[in-house]
């Protein structure tokens, strides 16, 4: 079965997205973005979440936001130290949550993942990387300008086409704590 | 008896970021660290890569940070202070990340890049020009001669080392590809029959004249910005010289 016909299978992988973390996510996005340097947000959903090719349906429930020496941004890519990532993961225990996506900002319109990205990125199944177009500046960037991409086990990155972007991800108006925010800030 | 079967097992836990926690309350003493890692890498869907491109691991964490040798058992890991609490045995799965448009900058040059293409983007003339930055030593821009607005041509610059050197300097057409002389210009010293130009602000107008590097009136000056300088030699030439579009 290919990569489409697994993808619309009656039980594919769907997300809902709270508009208040969208908002949040660009603007953090955008405090890079001004300076001409990718950002990163990444998306968090409840433990009890499993990101699954079996039918899941996955809300993100918070945001998480990196801070300091240990992610390194650039104009062209940013990196996450593995120190870094393991504080993340002490922290994501601590708060009963799971990292199950993630956003960052590309220059100009491309929103599709470079093979930076497919090969040095989160590589798990059922997870979404979503790249935003300008650095993600425009604070009135919506979903429809952005490129969406599950990783499928074994076959690797897959980008969502419009018609499925509209089936499977949808905004939703709940509630949403501030972002957690990981590393030191000196 | 019980005793002993019970101390050859170690209740390990292994967590990470992105999925549930492994567990195995009954991990094999004697197992090492690299054979638990191999199992907590099926359990989360995880795969490493090693290509020339890319090396892509994943390394075992605790307290202390990263866990480097992976020979040892479970057993005397656990056996060593503080690293066994309650007889259980607490690691977490870590990995570097890197995203972007590229990778990590390949060196100052590049860097170097990024303020000239910065600075290139805020003058007037840019505004004549679409400019791509496509890579740390890749740069893309969409030209046409004053003569002709509506022909639009794709230049592909691309630098070993930024300054120092001169581009490769080729024209893509409307997929991206570098091999259609129909998507070159006809300029004086261009080539498009060879997808190349016999110019002294190109890699390949060098290749051709290596005489060039050491004439003083045309070897390569590194000195400023050469993203800008290139663009507007280039946009003199189209201006001035076009001679329409290579028709093949």
């Amino acid at each position: 079965m290919n990569s489409t016909a697994a993808a619309t299978r009656a039980n594919a992988m769907r997300w809902s997205i709270p508009r208040v973390l969208w908002q949040q996510t660009f603007r953090e996005l955008a405090q890079d973005g001004v300076r001409g340097c990718e950002g990163i947000c990444l998306w968090l959903a409840p433990l009890s979440e499993t990101p699954a090719i079996d039918g899941a349906a996955l809300q993100f429930t918070r945001g998480a936001i990196l801070r300091g020496p240990l992610v390194r941004r650039h104009a062209l890519s940013i990196a996450i130290d593995p120190e870094l990532l393991s504080e993340l993961t002490d922290v994501l225990d601590c708060e009963g949550l799971i990292l199950a996506g993630q956003v960052h900002g590309h220059p100009g319109e491309f929103v599709d993942l470079s093979e930076v990205d497919k090969a040095m990125g989160f590589r798990v199944p059922g997870f979404l990387s979503v790249v935003s177009p300008y650095y993600g500046v425009r604070l009135e960037t919506r979903l429809v300008h952005c490129g969406f991409h599950e990783f499928i086990g074994r076959t690797g990155y897959r980008r969502l086409p419009p018609a499925e972007v509209a089936q499977r991800i949808r905004v939703v108006e709940v509630a949403v704590r501030e972002p957690l925010v990981v590393g030191s800030a000196t | 008896m019980d005793a002993q079967v019970k101390s050859s097992t170690i209740d390990v836990t292994v967590k990470y970021a992105a999925g549930k926690p492994f567990r195995d309350k009954a991990a094999a003493a004697s197992e090492t660290l690299l054979s638990l890692k191999a199992r907590v890498l099926t359990h989360f869907g995880l795969e490493e890569t090693n290509t020339p491109e890319f090396v892509k691991t994943y390394h075992l964490h605790d307290g202390a940070g990263r866990i480097d040798n992976l020979s040892q058992t479970l057993g005397d890991y656990a056996a060593q202070d503080d690293r066994k609490k309650d007889d259980k045995i607490e690691l977490k799965l870590v990995e570097q990340i890197v995203q972007g448009r590229d990778g990590p900058p390949p060196g100052a040059d590049a860097l170097l890049l990024d303020a000239d293409f910065e600075e290139t983007l805020a003058l007037d003339e840019a505004a004549r020009w679409k400019l791509e930055r496509i890579g740390w030593r890749e740069v893309w821009a969409t030209m046409s001669p004053r003569s002709a607005p509506g022909e639009k041509y794709f230049v592909r610059l691309l630098w070993q080392r930024y300054r120092e050197e001169p581009p490769s300097l080729k024209f893509r057409d409307a997929d991206g590809r570098v091999d259609d002389p129909r998507a070159w210009p006809l300029l004086p010293g261009f080539r498009p029959a060879s997808l190349d130009a016999c110019v002294n602000y190109c890699s390949e107008g060098f290749g051709l004249h290596p005489e060039w590097r050491n004439d003083p009136r045309t070897r390569w000056d590194s000195r400023g910005n050469s993203l800008l300088r290139v663009l507007s030699i280039l946009q003199i030439a189209f201006d001035e010289q076009y001679g329409g579009r290579y028709a093949g």
